[in-house]
Formats: structure tokens, sequence, C-alpha cells
């Protein structure tokens, strides 16, 4: 059960919006707070999905949407000294041309405790899309971008399509800074920049991960070797390339490996594993789309809810559970709230939250506990 | 079975953790298990397969197309396929949803024994940490 000593728990994300949300994940990744990260991400996801179904976006331009935020929470976050670095000029694996002027002002992440109004109050020109408002046009991929983030989102402008994606051979590397790491000194710029780009090529990826399983518990980067240990091995170039790659693309395997094979969603919302025989049935080792948190969700046979209202994910609360109940009245819904707390909490569910209850944990919710709820009236 | 939460900690003997560094050492043990399950599986993968493995991730359409039509040419029909679908609500020819079913399709044919690679590796986490259980709280750091 979670108790109220956490605040991150507390933090009702559910209701910022993306703007407030990027600078919250960003924090969190300058923080190293992964988990909390990962929270504040959830939460963005449900407010795209909202989003999307509001503009009857396609998953494309969603999935767009989601690279489009998710760079922004790099750009404002710098957890990796070597990451984020304000005069980055290129991530060309993203697909990404920053603007040089949005980059000189944005100096600074976000600091911890700052709001978005405060950072960019702080750095005046500095502004964070929301998307939240954005227009969509019927003509798949071409957007209308009426908010300022968009001009550096890598979005072509006379099409809309996304930038390709350059091969890594390709990457410019020209403005890509000099570490300070002590260690990496003895490095020139070219093995310097094999780091880098194999890191960069990475994050894109995490992206298009993020997109399809909705996970970016690798975006650091932080397990890659560093250039340091290059000189260790007496590794060539290429040696020391094909390592960092090979590595970046084990991380990738592995993080989706352990998606599909994950068979539950449990507290602190991370995944639960199979572990002894750890044989994940077919039916609950598909049906990913959704992320790890849905692992559980292909279908509850017989069950009168739906699939959604089943199924708890990261910052979700009871409203939104019982709204996807079909209870939309406010006030009905926080009566029975008040009401049936208590019972919900001894099922193991809630907790106690200011004069409300929030859900201790993520996963899915048996149908006694919905027909609890139901009958609550 | 067992579960990357409370009672995990309490089965390694980790139950003492402040309750503010559990979260940081769960995540921290997932993300060792993402590099070493990894790891294991990519071992004796050419460096073809593993850029596949990344195209696939990054939805490049024709790597998708070709790997399908070669290693699954009437996916429409694979009950996984159909379930990937029925869960997201994506149309058959969407692109993400392709790529997720090819993703996950494509471990099951390069590495059928992924989930045994998932459980060995996570059985061997337990043992480590149970190993250095003594050290972990009195540092209240992961040594993982």
């Amino acid at each position: 059960m979670e108790s109220d000593s956490k605040p991150y728990e507390e933090k009702d994300f559910k209701s910022l919006g993306l703007k407030q949300l990027v600078f919250e994940m960003a924090k969190a990744e300058n923080l190293g707070d992964k988990a909390l990260s990962l929270e504040v991400q959830d939460a963005m996801g449900s407010r795209l999905t909202e989003l999307a179904e509001k503009e009857g976006w396609t998953s494309k331009q969603k999935d767009e949407q989601a690279d489009i935020l998710l760079t922004q929470v790099l750009k404002l976050s710098a957890r990796d000294e070597n990451e984020a670095t304000p005069t980055k000029k290129v991530s060309a694996d993203a697909g990404l041309i920053e603007d040089e002027e949005v980059i000189r002002s944005n100096p600074e992440p976000a600091r911890d405790g700052e709001s978005a109004e405060e950072y960019e109050a702080r750095n005046k020109s500095a502004k964070i899309d929301t998307l939240e408002g954005a227009v969509v046009s019927p003509v798949p991929g071409e957007q209308t971008p009426p908010i300022d983030v968009l001009d550096v989102s890598g979005l072509e402008p006379l099409s809309g399509e996304q930038m390709p994606v350059d091969d890594l051979s390709d990457a410019k590397l020209e403005n890509i800074p000099e570490s300070d790491d002590a260690d990496n000194e003895k490095l020139n710029e070219e093995k310097q920049s094999i780091w880098e780009k194999a890191r960069d090529r990475y994050n894109a990826l995490s992206m298009k991960a993020f997109a399809t399983f909705r996970t970016t518990l690798f975006m650091s980067g932080n397990f890659m070797p560093k250039p340091k240990q290059r000189l260790e091995k007496g590794e060539t170039d290429e040696q020391f390339e094909s390592r960092v790659r090979r590595i970046g693309a084990a991380k990738l395997v592995g993080a989706v490996a352990l998606i599909v094979a994950a068979a539950a969603a449990v507290k602190y919302g991370l995944p639960s594993l199979e572990g002894g025989d750890a044989h994940v049935s077919p039916k609950t080792s598909a049906g990913l789309g959704h992320g790890v948190h849905d692992v559980l969700a292909t279908g509850l046979p017989g069950s009168e809810f739906s699939h959604s209202a089943h199924t708890v994910t990261r910052g979700e609360g009871w409203y939104q559970t019982l709204k996807e109940m079909g209870i939309t009245n406010e006030t009905d819904q926080a009566n029975r709230l008040v009401k049936v707390g208590p019972a919900l909490q001894k099922l193991g569910w809630a907790y106690p939250r200011g004069n409300s209850w929030g859900i201790s944990h993520t996963g899915q919710l048996p149908e006694n506990v919905l027909k609890l709820i139901k009958n609550s009236r | 079975m067992f579960q990357l939460d409370d009672k995990f900690l309490a089965d390694i003997g980790l139950n003492e953790l402040p309750e503010e560094q559990k979260k940081a050492f769960l995540q921290h043990i997932y993300d060792e298990l993402e590099l070493r399950v990894g790891t294991k599986l990519s071992d004796g993968m050419s460096d073809e397969q593993l850029e596949e493995f990344e195209s696939i991730i990054d939805r490049k359409d024709d790597v998708i197309t070709e790997w399908l039509s070669k290693n699954v040419p009437d996916y429409y029909n694979d009950e996984s396929f159909s379930r990937i679908k029925e869960a997201t609500g994506l149309d058959v020819n969407d692109a993400g949803l392709r790529a997720e079913y090819a993703a996950t399709k494509w471990l099951e044919v390069n590495r059928p024994d992924y989930r045994d690679v998932v459980a060995g590796v996570l059985d061997e986490l337990k043992k480590e940490i149970i190993g250095s259980r003594n050290k972990i709280l009195d540092n209240d750091q992961p040594v993982v």
C-alpha cells in the first residue's frame, strides 16, 4: 500500500497540461529519478491520448507528437553533462533540426521545483509547447503549428512529414561540443563523437520504442561504455563504435524482451516478471500496445466492464476508473468514492489522500472491485 | 513467480530499505535487467540482425514489410497479431501495430528461448542481490 509520505504519489500529474508535464519530466530526468519520470511520462501519454481522440489524430500523428514532447524533455533535461547540451545543434539520428535561436534562449534546464511559467520567465524567449490546442489538419501528417515548438520539432515545413532519420555514418558532427569530462579530454574530437553519435541514435530509438511500447526505461544512456574505456581496452575506433552500437542495440532488445515477457504491472509502476519457470502464456505476452502496464489487458472474458476500466495505469486516479466504468457524473463519482473508499482500502486498492482516495498501485482491477464500486450507489 | 514490488524486496531481505529508496532500487534492478537480458539475447547475433531490430523499432516500413513477408507472410492470420490488434484497437495497416507485432515476433524468431533467458537472468540477479544484501543495507546503495 502506498503511503502519503511519497510526494510523487501525491502529485496529481493527470491534472497537469502537457506543457507542465514536459517540465515535470525534464525535472525528474534532471534529478535522475527515472521512476518519477516514467510516472510523469505516463500522465503525458494519457493526456496525449485524450488530445489525439479529441482531434482525431492518426496513430502516426500521435507518435509524431509524442516524439516532439520527448525531444522537448531531452532538451530541457541535463542529467548527463554530455546530454542536452545547449550548444548542440543537430541531433541527426533523431531527425531533429534544432533551432539555434531557441537553443540559445534555453541556457539552462528546468530547475527542481520550478514551474513552467517560472522557467519561461527566467528564460524570457524560451517557450515550451503544450501541443494542446494544436491544429491538425485532416491531411495525414500535415500540421498547422500554432505553437512555437513546432518550429523546432523536426517537421518538414512543406509536407509536414518527419525528417528522415539519418544513418549513423551520415550524422553531422559540427558543433558537437567537447565534453568537460577530464577522462574524455584524452580523446580527439572524432573518437568522442562516436559516443555522441551512438547516444543520439539510441535516444532517437528510445523515442520510437516509447511510441511503440511506451517505455523509456533506457533513455538515459548511462549504460553505454564511455570513451575512457576505449583507451583502457586499446580498441580501434571501429571496434569501439561497434561495441557501443551493439550495447545500445542489446539494451533495446532487453527492454522489449522484458516488456513482452512481463506478466503484470505492479506497485511502483514497474513491470512484474515471471521468475522460476518464467513461461508467460501466449495470451499474456501479446497485446502490448498500451505499454508495460497493460500486459494483462488482453481481455477478461465474461466481465461486464471494459478493458480500460479494469486497467489501472501509472498516474491514473479513481475518477478516471469511474469514468471508464460509465459513471460520468462528478457528484456521483465523488459520493461513490467516499462510500467505498474504506472497503477498497481493505482490498488493497486504495489509500486515503486528503479528503478522497488514491489508487494504491497499477495493474488489473479485479471484477469484484469494480462491482463493489458499481453497486455502491 | 515474483514481482518487482514490496514482496520481492522482502524475499531478498531488503524490506528494511527506507521507503523512499525502494522505488529507486527497484528501478535500478529493472535497468540492470534490461541490459543483462539484452546482452544475453544479442550474444551471437550479427550486427545486421541487431540493425534489423533497430529498424523495426525505428518503424522503417520497408524493413518491417520485408521482414514480415519473409518470416510471417500470413501475419494477418496470426493469433498474436489479432490479440495485439484487439488490445490496441489499431487498424490492421497501422504502422504502430505492424511495428509492435514485428518487434515481438522478431524476438520469437531470433531468440525463441527469450522467456527462459529472462527467467534465468532474473534468478541470477536475485541471487546476486541476496548475496550483497548486507552491503546494500549498509551503504543504502544499489550494488548490482
